[in-house]
Protein backbone atom coordinates (compact mmCIF):
# COMPACT_ATOMS: atom_id res chain seq x y z
CA UNK A 1 0.00 0.00 0.00
CA UNK A 2 1.43 3.45 -0.88
CA UNK A 3 2.51 6.05 1.69
CA UNK A 4 -0.09 8.40 0.40
CA UNK A 5 -3.20 6.02 1.31
CA UNK A 6 -2.00 5.31 4.07
CA UNK A 7 -1.58 8.88 5.41
CA UNK A 8 -5.29 9.27 3.59
CA UNK A 9 -6.86 5.91 5.80
CA UNK A 10 -5.00 7.95 9.24
CA UNK A 11 -5.61 11.40 8.74
CA UNK A 12 -9.51 12.23 10.44
CA UNK A 13 -11.22 13.73 7.27
CA UNK A 14 -12.52 17.09 8.25
CA UNK A 15 -12.84 19.22 5.36
CA UNK A 16 -15.02 22.54 4.89
CA UNK A 17 -15.47 25.79 3.06
CA UNK A 18 -13.60 27.99 5.11
CA UNK A 19 -16.52 30.50 4.71
CA UNK A 20 -18.60 28.26 6.58
CA UNK A 21 -16.43 27.84 8.98
CA UNK A 22 -16.31 32.20 9.52
CA UNK A 23 -20.31 31.93 9.08
CA UNK A 24 -21.24 29.01 11.61
CA UNK A 25 -18.65 30.28 14.14
CA UNK A 26 -20.77 33.49 14.26
CA UNK A 27 -24.16 31.79 13.78
CA UNK A 28 -23.12 29.27 16.97
CA UNK A 29 -21.96 32.24 19.00
CA UNK A 30 -18.58 30.48 18.50
CA UNK A 31 -19.33 26.86 19.69
CA UNK A 32 -18.28 25.96 16.25
CA UNK A 33 -14.69 27.37 16.67
CA UNK A 34 -14.58 25.21 19.64
CA UNK A 35 -15.52 21.91 18.06
CA UNK A 36 -13.44 22.97 15.12
CA UNK A 37 -10.01 23.29 17.30
CA UNK A 38 -11.29 19.73 18.86
CA UNK A 39 -11.32 18.43 15.11
CA UNK A 40 -8.16 20.49 13.69
CA UNK A 41 -5.83 19.66 16.71
CA UNK A 42 -6.97 15.63 16.26
CA UNK A 43 -6.23 16.37 12.35
CA UNK A 44 -2.99 18.14 12.97
CA UNK A 45 -1.83 15.45 15.52
CA UNK A 46 -2.43 12.84 13.31
CA UNK A 47 -0.25 14.92 10.14
CA UNK A 48 2.52 15.26 12.10
CA UNK A 49 1.87 12.15 14.24
CA UNK A 50 2.55 13.14 17.92
CA UNK A 51 0.39 14.91 20.30
CA UNK A 52 1.35 18.50 19.76
CA UNK A 53 -1.73 20.03 20.09
CA UNK A 54 -3.49 18.48 23.50
CA UNK A 55 -7.79 18.30 24.08
CA UNK A 56 -7.87 20.55 26.77
CA UNK A 57 -6.11 23.24 24.67
CA UNK A 58 -8.09 23.09 21.52
CA UNK A 59 -11.12 23.47 23.49
CA UNK A 60 -10.03 26.44 25.50
CA UNK A 61 -8.11 27.85 22.66
CA UNK A 62 -11.64 27.65 20.88
CA UNK A 63 -13.51 30.33 23.52
CA UNK A 64 -10.61 31.56 25.36
CA UNK A 65 -8.23 34.76 24.74
CA UNK A 66 -5.24 34.21 24.81
CA UNK A 67 -5.59 30.39 24.32
CA UNK A 68 -6.09 30.66 20.73
CA UNK A 69 -3.00 32.13 20.36
CA UNK A 70 -0.88 29.45 21.75
CA UNK A 71 -2.57 27.17 19.51
CA UNK A 72 -1.84 29.26 16.35
CA UNK A 73 1.57 28.97 17.81
CA UNK A 74 1.19 25.06 18.32
CA UNK A 75 -0.07 25.11 14.59
CA UNK A 76 2.77 27.47 13.60
CA UNK A 77 4.95 25.27 14.37
CA UNK A 78 4.34 22.49 12.42
CA UNK A 79 3.02 24.08 9.11
CA UNK A 80 6.58 23.09 8.23
CA UNK A 81 5.22 19.20 7.97
CA UNK A 82 1.82 20.17 7.10
CA UNK A 83 3.23 22.54 4.06
CA UNK A 84 4.99 19.22 3.20
CA UNK A 85 2.22 17.27 2.93
CA UNK A 86 -0.30 19.52 1.40
CA UNK A 87 2.59 20.17 -0.91
CA UNK A 88 3.03 23.70 -0.27
CA UNK A 89 6.69 24.51 1.02
CA UNK A 90 5.86 27.68 1.75
CA UNK A 91 3.42 27.36 3.98
CA UNK A 92 5.47 27.99 7.09
CA UNK A 93 6.54 31.16 6.41
CA UNK A 94 2.38 31.95 7.47
CA UNK A 95 3.13 31.25 10.79
CA UNK A 96 3.74 34.88 11.93
CA UNK A 97 0.58 35.77 10.28
CA UNK A 98 -1.53 32.80 11.44
CA UNK A 99 -0.59 33.80 15.46
CA UNK A 100 -1.27 37.72 14.62
CA UNK A 101 -4.68 37.01 12.96
CA UNK A 102 -5.59 34.52 16.12
CA UNK A 103 -4.81 38.17 18.30
CA UNK A 104 -7.63 40.33 16.31
CA UNK A 105 -9.63 37.60 14.11
CA UNK A 106 -9.25 34.05 14.90
CA UNK A 107 -11.99 33.41 12.43
CA UNK A 108 -9.57 34.26 9.86
CA UNK A 109 -6.46 32.31 10.82
CA UNK A 110 -9.26 29.44 11.48
CA UNK A 111 -10.09 29.62 7.63
CA UNK A 112 -6.42 29.77 6.67
CA UNK A 113 -5.66 26.89 7.78
CA UNK A 114 -8.88 24.86 7.15
CA UNK A 115 -8.39 26.33 3.58
CA UNK A 116 -5.04 24.41 3.44
CA UNK A 117 -5.76 21.60 5.48
CA UNK A 118 -8.50 20.91 2.46
CA UNK A 119 -5.79 20.23 0.36
CA UNK A 120 -5.07 16.71 2.66
CA UNK A 121 -7.86 15.58 0.54
CA UNK A 122 -7.82 16.49 -2.54
CA UNK B 1 17.21 34.47 12.64
CA UNK B 2 13.66 34.93 10.89
CA UNK B 3 10.44 34.74 13.31
CA UNK B 4 8.77 32.08 11.06
CA UNK B 5 12.54 29.94 11.55
CA UNK B 6 12.28 30.54 14.93
CA UNK B 7 8.46 29.99 15.86
CA UNK B 8 9.19 26.31 13.72
CA UNK B 9 12.22 25.21 15.47
CA UNK B 10 10.61 26.05 18.93
CA UNK B 11 8.86 22.91 18.55
CA UNK B 12 11.78 20.61 19.16
CA UNK B 13 12.52 23.01 22.10
CA UNK B 14 11.42 22.01 25.61
CA UNK B 15 11.46 25.90 26.90
CA UNK B 16 10.12 28.07 24.28
CA UNK B 17 6.77 26.50 24.08
CA UNK B 18 6.69 26.24 28.07
CA UNK B 19 7.73 30.30 28.25
CA UNK B 20 5.15 31.30 25.80
CA UNK B 21 2.41 29.34 27.53
CA UNK B 22 3.66 31.00 31.14
CA UNK B 23 3.64 34.54 29.85
CA UNK B 24 0.10 34.18 28.11
CA UNK B 25 -1.28 32.66 31.41
CA UNK B 26 0.57 34.97 33.85
CA UNK B 27 -1.14 37.48 31.10
CA UNK B 28 -4.89 36.44 31.80
CA UNK B 29 -4.31 36.71 35.84
CA UNK B 30 -2.45 39.94 35.66
CA UNK B 31 -4.29 42.49 32.59
CA UNK B 32 -7.51 42.39 34.72
CA UNK B 33 -5.67 42.70 38.51
CA UNK B 34 -3.89 46.02 36.40
CA UNK B 35 -6.02 47.02 34.07
CA UNK B 36 -9.07 46.93 36.51
CA UNK B 37 -10.56 50.13 35.99
CA UNK B 38 -10.16 49.66 31.76
CA UNK B 39 -11.49 46.54 31.66
CA UNK B 40 -14.84 47.15 34.08
CA UNK B 41 -15.69 50.64 32.82
CA UNK B 42 -18.96 50.02 31.22
CA UNK B 43 -19.09 50.47 27.60
CA UNK B 44 -15.30 49.88 26.98
CA UNK B 45 -13.70 48.10 23.76
CA UNK B 46 -15.18 44.74 23.21
CA UNK B 47 -12.49 42.44 22.66
CA UNK B 48 -14.00 39.36 21.62
CA UNK B 49 -14.54 39.48 18.67
CA UNK B 50 -17.65 37.13 18.04
CA UNK B 51 -19.62 39.88 20.51
CA UNK B 52 -18.18 42.96 18.32
CA UNK B 53 -20.00 41.59 15.22
CA UNK B 54 -23.42 39.96 17.07
CA UNK B 55 -23.31 41.48 20.00
CA UNK B 56 -24.28 38.47 21.99
CA UNK B 57 -21.54 36.89 24.22
CA UNK B 58 -19.54 33.97 23.66
CA UNK B 59 -18.83 31.11 26.10
CA UNK B 60 -15.87 32.98 27.59
CA UNK B 61 -17.29 36.36 27.37
CA UNK B 62 -17.09 38.37 30.71
CA UNK B 63 -14.15 36.59 32.01
CA UNK B 64 -12.02 39.09 31.94
CA UNK B 65 -14.42 41.37 33.91
CA UNK B 66 -15.13 38.25 36.17
CA UNK B 67 -11.21 37.69 36.77
CA UNK B 68 -10.75 41.76 37.07
CA UNK B 69 -13.58 41.80 39.94
CA UNK B 70 -12.55 38.10 41.55
CA UNK B 71 -9.01 39.25 41.80
CA UNK B 72 -9.93 42.15 44.01
CA UNK B 73 -12.28 40.08 45.83
CA UNK B 74 -15.90 40.94 44.57
CA UNK B 75 -17.03 37.50 44.54
CA UNK B 76 -20.15 37.72 43.60
CA UNK B 77 -19.71 40.33 40.72
CA UNK B 78 -17.07 38.02 39.67
CA UNK B 79 -19.92 34.80 39.38
CA UNK B 80 -22.53 37.82 38.04
CA UNK B 81 -20.04 38.56 34.57
CA UNK B 82 -19.01 34.51 34.30
CA UNK B 83 -20.23 31.89 36.53
CA UNK B 84 -16.94 29.89 35.59
CA UNK B 85 -14.82 32.58 36.45
CA UNK B 86 -13.28 31.27 40.05
CA UNK B 87 -12.79 27.85 38.22
CA UNK B 88 -10.63 29.39 35.46
CA UNK B 89 -9.18 31.19 38.01
CA UNK B 90 -7.72 28.22 40.24
CA UNK B 91 -6.76 26.13 36.49
CA UNK B 92 -4.79 29.69 35.39
CA UNK B 93 -3.33 29.30 39.13
CA UNK B 94 -1.93 25.69 38.91
CA UNK B 95 -1.00 25.89 35.55
CA UNK B 96 1.36 28.62 36.02
CA UNK B 97 2.71 27.01 39.31
CA UNK B 98 3.22 23.72 37.08
CA UNK B 99 4.94 25.69 34.46
CA UNK B 100 7.38 27.30 36.72
CA UNK B 101 7.62 23.50 38.20
CA UNK B 102 8.25 22.27 34.61
CA UNK B 103 10.79 24.74 33.91
CA UNK B 104 12.69 24.75 36.81
CA UNK B 105 13.21 21.44 37.32
CA UNK B 106 12.86 20.54 33.32
CA UNK B 107 10.48 17.93 34.11
CA UNK B 108 7.04 17.47 32.24
CA UNK B 109 4.42 17.48 34.86
CA UNK B 110 1.38 18.52 32.97
CA UNK B 111 -0.42 15.73 31.42
CA UNK B 112 -3.18 14.97 29.27
CA UNK B 113 -6.90 14.87 31.49
CA UNK B 114 -8.80 14.27 28.44
CA UNK B 115 -7.72 11.42 27.13
CA UNK B 116 -10.32 9.58 25.91
CA UNK B 117 -12.36 11.03 23.06
CA UNK B 118 -15.50 10.73 24.70
CA UNK B 119 -14.53 12.78 27.62
CA UNK B 120 -13.20 15.33 24.89
CA UNK B 121 -16.88 15.44 23.82
CA UNK B 122 -18.30 15.64 27.17
CA UNK B 123 -16.86 18.83 28.03
CA UNK B 124 -17.84 20.05 24.47
CA UNK B 125 -21.45 18.75 25.09
CA UNK B 126 -21.08 20.99 28.60
CA UNK B 127 -20.25 23.56 26.65
CA UNK B 128 -23.18 23.59 24.74
CA UNK B 129 -25.34 23.73 27.35
CA UNK B 130 -23.65 26.44 29.31
CA UNK B 131 -24.04 28.60 26.07
CA UNK B 132 -27.51 27.90 24.69
CA UNK B 133 -28.65 28.30 28.86
CA UNK B 134 -26.19 31.88 28.67
CA UNK B 135 -27.73 33.03 25.28
CA UNK B 136 -31.51 32.36 26.35
CA UNK B 137 -30.57 34.63 29.69
CA UNK B 138 -29.32 36.64 27.42
CA UNK B 139 -32.25 37.48 25.40
CA UNK B 140 -34.73 37.52 28.37
CA UNK B 141 -32.61 39.93 30.21
CA UNK B 142 -33.49 42.18 27.33
CA UNK B 143 -30.87 40.98 24.92
CA UNK B 144 -33.34 41.80 21.95
CA UNK B 145 -32.56 45.41 22.16
CA UNK B 146 -28.80 45.08 22.36
CA UNK B 147 -28.85 42.79 19.97
CA UNK B 148 -30.83 44.56 17.23
CA UNK B 149 -28.88 47.70 18.27
CA UNK B 150 -25.20 46.88 18.51
CA UNK B 151 -24.66 43.96 15.88
CA UNK B 152 -22.31 44.92 13.18
CA UNK B 153 -25.08 44.88 10.69
CA UNK B 154 -27.30 47.79 12.64
CA UNK B 155 -24.28 49.52 13.73
CA UNK B 156 -23.20 49.44 9.90
CA UNK B 157 -27.06 51.02 8.98
CA UNK B 158 -26.93 53.67 11.07
CA UNK B 159 -23.36 54.63 10.15
CA UNK B 160 -24.69 54.90 6.60
CA UNK B 161 -27.79 56.56 7.98
CA UNK B 162 -25.91 59.25 9.81
CA UNK B 163 -23.78 59.67 6.48
CA UNK B 164 -26.44 60.23 4.24
CA UNK B 165 -28.81 62.48 6.32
Amino acid sequence: MSEVTQDARRIPYFKNDPFIVLLLGFVTCGLYLIYWNIKMAEVVNAVVEKEVITPPVAIFSGCCFPVNLYFYYLVGQNLEVIGRKVGNPTLQDQSVLLIVLGFFAPMVSAMIVQGEINKLYS
Amino acid sequence: MKLTNFIAESRHSFYWPRLLALALLVGVLLLPLLAFDWVTKPGSQVLCPLRAVTAIPCPSCGLTRALAHLERGHWAEAVRFHPFAPLVFLLVLALVIMLIFELVTGRTVIGNPLKKRSDVYLVFAGLVVFQVVRTVIFFLDGGWAVFRHENLFARLLALVKMVFN
